[in-house]
């Protein structure tokens, strides 16, 4: 089925925030430290887990 | 047609939420080893006694385990119990990554504070959802679910309040005052405990007498509505019939227009006529076809699904084969069989009419043909229409689930 | 004629799942509530041996009691022959399981309830990772035994694919390990106009998560691991930075003869402790940063998550002043001189207090270990 997941098109983007957060931080642009990692990890899974629930998967 | 023999399996292992407590792991497991749940849940309780091994081994098995219950109920909600949770935690995620976003940038009132206050506010919420969706009852559930709701909204209420509770401790802890109010928190549940104690027995008569009271209501609602079913529908009928008696056709469509509705409405409870499912919508279809042409059309499904565009389109190619097998059939019986299979949806359309070649085909039916074939295939399904003269039509339909 | 039209066969019903025989309280073969009777009709046992069990139980500890009244609340009774066995109520089941759980408690005494931490730590994050797969989409059916060995398989490899991105990230690797992550969320993007691949996400989590710890932490493990102790002489013997990856080092200062003015120092670890005795007579001035753990100063420390500390007292001129800039990924940095200890972590009642005041995850509040004493009393030119 090659239908639109709008799902996994809000998990990738997110994704790819986190990895860019991280990302910079390698680069010494950002210094992240555990207060804002916890928002953005909490942040992201929550994300995730909302997009997935909203547009359950029929089976 | 494929054989149909079912090999006899042991049963699957499977969670059983219509027999559950707290998850329907121990019933499940009971049901598969043949013994009774309620030694599981001993087994349960005592390995967690001794060193937390039963709650870790409760929560792998009921995380792993797909329940049971879900697929005795037709596919009707489209948010599913698992669904919610997801949706619940990712917002509660949500907002706690926020909270500790504007505590690491210091728009912040202090711990001691906004915890427990988060805490209580959560707590709450889920208690006044509780009391409100009681006082609306969902339309017409069914008896397993109603106790599934009443089980599940026992346990959120007590959550709401394990949750309210632990904001209150939380905040005392804050504060230093936890020592301070077991102190005075002692005495007064020592009170409570003894006039519990005391008042049980009159207790436990009074809601007893309740529920049977309660009991003895619901019989005699039931008796009420099945008296006026009978009197509406099947008395009606009846007396029509009697008017048409010289009318044999009539007669026989009539009674078999009665036994649909009565048959359904035993079984299901649901008025007939609604096109809420798939399976639905095929009986409707099929009783529309034989009304209008006064052919017989057997029904038999397997399975049910959502009624979403592939199956409409399904249905809608099934009726064209049924009216097409009812109009030149010339009064042989159409019989219809349907199956919901986990990845497709199979409808055959038969009946044992004259049937016709394939290669000599009438420039009227083949354009009827090409309106069951073509809407298929716009779907993304198949269509078979296989036939031999003097051996009757068969039509095949074939649509992948999503 | 065109005979009967042939209804396509249904599946024969396959058999009912077997009935488990129910446990009951027997109405016939009672002395208190039959629960004895019942228990010997369902293990096909004399209820004598259970109703000595009773008493037995009763005399050890009063548990007796207790599993007989939760049995009397949990097990139904006897069927009325003719009519359906009846259930028990949800909330009766629960307040007998309660019961029966306070039995066992009192039953088994102390060595109870000690929940195994690293078991459920494992338990959770394994009921997570469960939760997270079937949200994705990844039941597909099969026998629950094999779906239960692919989930534990899952498992087993997240935690590795933890350990080894963490390392990977604490030796330097992150920016490449950041970049992977930004690639699989790509491919999550492209997947959705492809039907959507929704698993992607466990992989990109697995990477982010540790990458993130060790980022946050400030990981850096380059450097060697062991032990190092350091005790130089001479001003020329003081290096200018230490490092370590992971290990203890311990650097003793109280032989040097430091010059009047400021000497710098850079301490690094990434995983381990950091001891720095110092000399009497001079000023500490600190700048230390700590991932995860714990630092103190003479007298004075902090603990907790992203510890940010900066010590910079006045001093008189011409004293001797240590500037001291540590950098710890996880662990611990000390400074003291001879007038006090280290602080252990094994039960020191200072520490405990150190911990409950200082250990408040980020909000870098410092304690003072002796409050009205300057232990920095080397930036007052000795009289």
């Amino acid at each position: 089925m090659n239908r639109f997941d709008p799902a996994s098109l809000a998990a990738g983007l997110v994704i790819c925030a986190l990895g860019t957060l991280l990302l910079l931080d390698q680069l010494e642009v950002l210094d992240l430290r555990f207060g804002y990692l916890w928002p953005a990890l909490l942040g992201t899974i929550g994300a995730i887990l909302l997009a997935f629930g909203l547009t359950g998967k029929r089976r | 047609m494929t054989g149909m023999s079912a090999a006899a399996t042991p049963p699957p292992l499977r969670r059983d939420r219509g027999d559950a407590v707290i998850g329907g792991v121990c019933a499940g497991l009971g049901r598969r080893l043949g013994i009774d749940p309620i030694v599981l849940r001993v087994v349960f309780i005592a390995a967690t006694a001794a060193g937390g091994l039963g709650l870790v081994a409760y929560g792998l098995a009921w995380a792993l385990l797909p329940a049971e219950g879900d697929s005795r109920a037709p596919a009707l909600r489209v948010p599913g119990s698992r669904d919610s949770w997801s949706v619940a935690t990712g917002i509660g995620m949500l907002m706690f990554a926020v909270l500790l976003l504007f505590r690491q940038w210091g728009l912040w009132v202090g711990d001691a504070l906004v915890w427990p206050f988060v805490l209580a506010a959560a707590g709450g919420a889920l208690i006044w959802r509780q009391s409100a969706s009681a006082a609306q009852p969902a339309p017409e559930p069914t008896e397993v679910e109603r106790r599934r709701a009443g089980n599940s909204a026992l346990g959120r209420a007590a959550l709401g309040v394990g949750l309210v509770v632990g904001a209150a401790l939380l905040f005392l802890y804050f504060n230093d005052q936890l020592a301070p109010a077991r102190d005075m928190v002692l005495p007064v549940v020592v009170v409570l405990v003894a006039a519990t104690l005391i008042l049980a027995p009159f207790w436990i008569r009074l809601v007893r007498g309740l529920a049977d009271e309660r009991a003895e209501r619901v019989r005699s609602q039931e008796r009420a509505e099945l008296a006026a079913h009978l009197h509406d529908s099947v008395l009606q009928t009846l007396a029509l019939m009697q008017r048409q008696a010289d009318n044999p056709r009539d007669v026989a469509a009539l009674a078999r227009r009665q036994e649909r509705e009565l048959r359904a409405w035993l079984n299901g409870g649901r008025p007939f006529g609604e096109r809420s499912t798939f399976k639905a919508a095929l009986e409707l279809a099929a009783a529309e076809a034989e009304d209008a042409h006064g052919v017989p059309v057997d029904v038999v499904a397997v399975g049910d699904a959502q009624l979403d565009d592939h199956a409409e389109a399904v249905v809608a190619a099934a009726r064209e084969a049924i009216v097409n097998a009812a109009k030149f059939g010339e009064g042989a019986a159409v019989s219809v069989f349907a199956e919901v299979r986990d990845d497709e949806l199979e409808v055959f359309v038969r009946d044992r009419g004259p049937g016709f070649d394939p290669g000599a085909v009438p420039a009227d039916r083949r354009g009827v043909r090409e309106s069951i074939v073509g809407r298929m295939e716009r779907h993304g399904g198949t269509a078979a229409i296989h036939s031999t003269t003097g051996e009757g039509t068969e039509v095949e339909l074939r649509m992948a689930r999503a | 004629m065109s005979d009967a039209p042939t209804t396509p066969q249904s599946p024969p019903p396959a058999d009912p799942p077997p009935v488990p025989r129910r446990l009951t309280r027997s109405s016939s073969d009672k002395v208190l509530a039959g629960v004895a009777g019942g228990l010997g009709r369902y293990f096909d046992i004399d209820p004598i041996i259970f109703r000595i069990g009773f008493v037995v139980l009763t005399l050890a500890g009063g548990a007796g009691v207790l599993a007989y009244l939760a049995a009397w609340v949990l097990v139904p009774e006897d069927p009325v022959p003719g009519q359906a066995p009846t259930d028990r109520s949800r909330a009766a089941t629960i307040a007998g399981a309660a019961v029966l759980a306070l039995a066992a408690i009192v039953l088994l005494g102390h060595g109870v309830f000690f929940l195994a931490p690293p078991l459920i730590a494992i338990g959770v994050i394994a009921i997570v990772g469960v939760l997270l797969w079937r949200a994705a989409g990844g039941e597909h059916g099969g026998t629950p035994a094999a779906k239960i060995g692919l989930t534990l398989l899952l498992i087993v490899v997240a935690a590795l694919g933890f350990v080894a991105v963490a390392f990977g990230a604490a030796l330097g690797g992150g920016a490449v390990i950041a970049g992977l992550v930004i690639a699989l969320g790509g491919a999550l993007v492209i997947s959705s106009f492809l039907g959507g691949r929704r698993w992607l996400v466990l992989p990109a989590l697995v990477i982010a998560i540790p990458l993130g710890f060790v980022a946050a932490a400030g990981l850096d493990v380059n450097g060697g691991v062991g032990e190092r102790d350091y005790q130089p002489t001479t001003v020329g013997e003081l290096k200018d930075g230490y490092q370590l990856g992971i290990g203890q080092m311990r650097l003793d200062l109280t032989q040097v003869d430091l010059p009047p003015g400021r000497t710098p120092i850079d301490l690094d670890m990434g995983i381990g402790s950091v001891r720095l005795l110092v000399p009497d007579d001079v000023c500490v001035a600190s700048d230390v940063r700590v991932g995860a753990g714990y630092t103190r100063v003479l007298d004075r420390d902090s603990g907790g998550l992203d510890v940010d500390w900066r010590q910079s007292p006045v001093e008189d001129a011409g004293v001797k002043r240590l500037v001291i800039h540590g950098d710890v990924g996880i662990g611990e940095l000390q400074v003291i001189n001879s007038r006090s200890g280290f602080t252990d972590w094994e039960g020191d009642k200072r520490v405990d207090d150190a911990f409950d005041r200082s250990f408040d995850f980020g909000r870098n509040r410092i304690a003072d270990l002796s409050p009205g004493v300057d232990a920095n009393a080397g930036c007052k030119e000795a009289a």
